[in-house]
């Protein structure tokens, strides 16, 4: 038999969507008859297929929803320190940041306070995260001031070496006057 | 989803969090074959669904979303690994033999392990329908919205990646059963 079925006859006929042509061609083609039981055999045993289930990484962690509670204000917080230093509108940014999480602290505690499923783990740990971010702004603003402080000093410095030198120079070009 | 969209609920996103980590891990695991790694994908895809929550449109199902984000971080990451150790490939072979895990200890053990090396041997698209088809037991026109192909495309696919799976399973299945002996002698009490 010259004309095999092709892969997608195979598939619709596994599925059980066999034309007529098929079911005629396949009564003749052990080949294909073959191929579609080696199929069906590959998808049985992609469906029972055992995988390594998931196992917590580090048994110290207080609950799964916590870990990606903190990875997602991580997130934020990475975001809240570049957009304040970085974009044109750095302020707007932080306003914003602020306010998203303010709202979302806000939101948790009132469900909390109502009875709801009990998230305190995320919400402490979102507030110590509003908290962490605080101070990282606070340093990094210190930081800041700090280097600018001394940079400014630096430039009076130089600045003023290089009067210096240039009055020395000017002196020695012309030392009788 | 709309609550995580609209105001960051940290309540909401929990739950989204805890109805759909195994089914992206399974995802992972199956997209790399390395579960450990998988634990990190899934922290990293919902890292990623909070942060672009915003971009959710509402006419568009939350389940479609989580799984092309999910997809599109195991391609990213397939592809760092394979940039990292393409000097180590062999460029001559389009399907490299099985090695058996050395866990693999049982007869049902090992063809699972033969099954999910043949799995992972397997192009990229290939291993994505087999894995949303017939491990997700997604239908063609979920998983054709996904990857936003038609179904019809759709159906090719799984239809050559079955092709391909049973082509490199089928002559290492009957090599291992041919290898395995048909009689144990009986213990001597």
């Amino acid at each position: 038999m010259n004309n095999h079925l092709t892969d997608e006859e195979r598939l619709a006929c596994i599925e059980g969507r066999t034309s007529k042509s098929t079911a005629q061609h396949l009564e003749q083609c052990a080949d294909c008859a073959a191929e579609i039981e080696s199929w069906r055999r590959s998808i049985q045993r992609l469906e029972h297929l055992e995988w390594p289930a998931r196992t917590p990484r580090r048994a110290a962690a207080p609950t799964p929803l916590l870990k990606w509670a903190l990875a997602a204000s991580i997130v934020l917080c990475v975001g809240f320190g570049l957009g304040r230093f970085t974009g044109p509108n750095a302020a707007e940014i932080k306003a914003d940041l602020a306010r998203d999480l303010e709202t979302k602290l806000a939101g948790a505690l009132a469900q909390k306070q109502s009875g709801a499923t009990d998230l305190t783990p995320i919400l402490a740990a979102l507030a110590e995260l509003r908290q962490q971010q605080s101070a990282n702004y606070v340093s990094l603003r210190k930081d800041l001031e700090t280097l600018a402080a001394t940079a400014d000093a630096r430039i009076q410095l130089t600045t003023r070496r290089l009067t210096e030198l240039a009055a020395n120079t000017e002196f020695s070009r012309d030392p009788i006057n | 989803m709309w609550r995580v969209q609209s105001s960051g609920d940290a309540e909401a996103f929990a739950r989204l969090v805890q109805r759909w980590q195994d089914p992206i891990h399974r995802l992972c695991v199956r997209m790399t074959g390395d579960a450990a790694r998988a634990e990190d994908l899934t922290q990293e895809i919902f890292t990623k669904v909070f942060t672009r929550s915003k971009h959710f449109r509402p006419d568009s199902k939350v389940s479609t979303w989580l799984w092309r984000i999910a997809l599109n971080h195991c391609y990213d990451e397939l592809r760092r690994t394979k940039r990292r150790s393409e000097s180590a490939l062999d460029e001559d072979s389009d399907f490299p033999s099985v090695e058996l895990a050395p866990d693999a200890q049982t007869a049902s053990d090992e063809e699972c392990a033969l099954v999910r090396a043949s799995l992972l041997r397997l192009p990229e698209i290939s291993r994505t329908v087999l894995a949303l088809r017939y491990c997700e037991g997604l239908k063609l026109r979920e998983i054709s919205e996904i990857l936003e192909l038609p179904e019809s495309t759709i159906h090719s696919r799984i239809a050559v990646a079955l092709g391909q799976i049973t082509r490199i399973l089928e002559p290492q299945l009957r090599d291992h059963d041919a290898s395995r002996p048909k009689h144990f002698p009986q213990a001597v009490l």
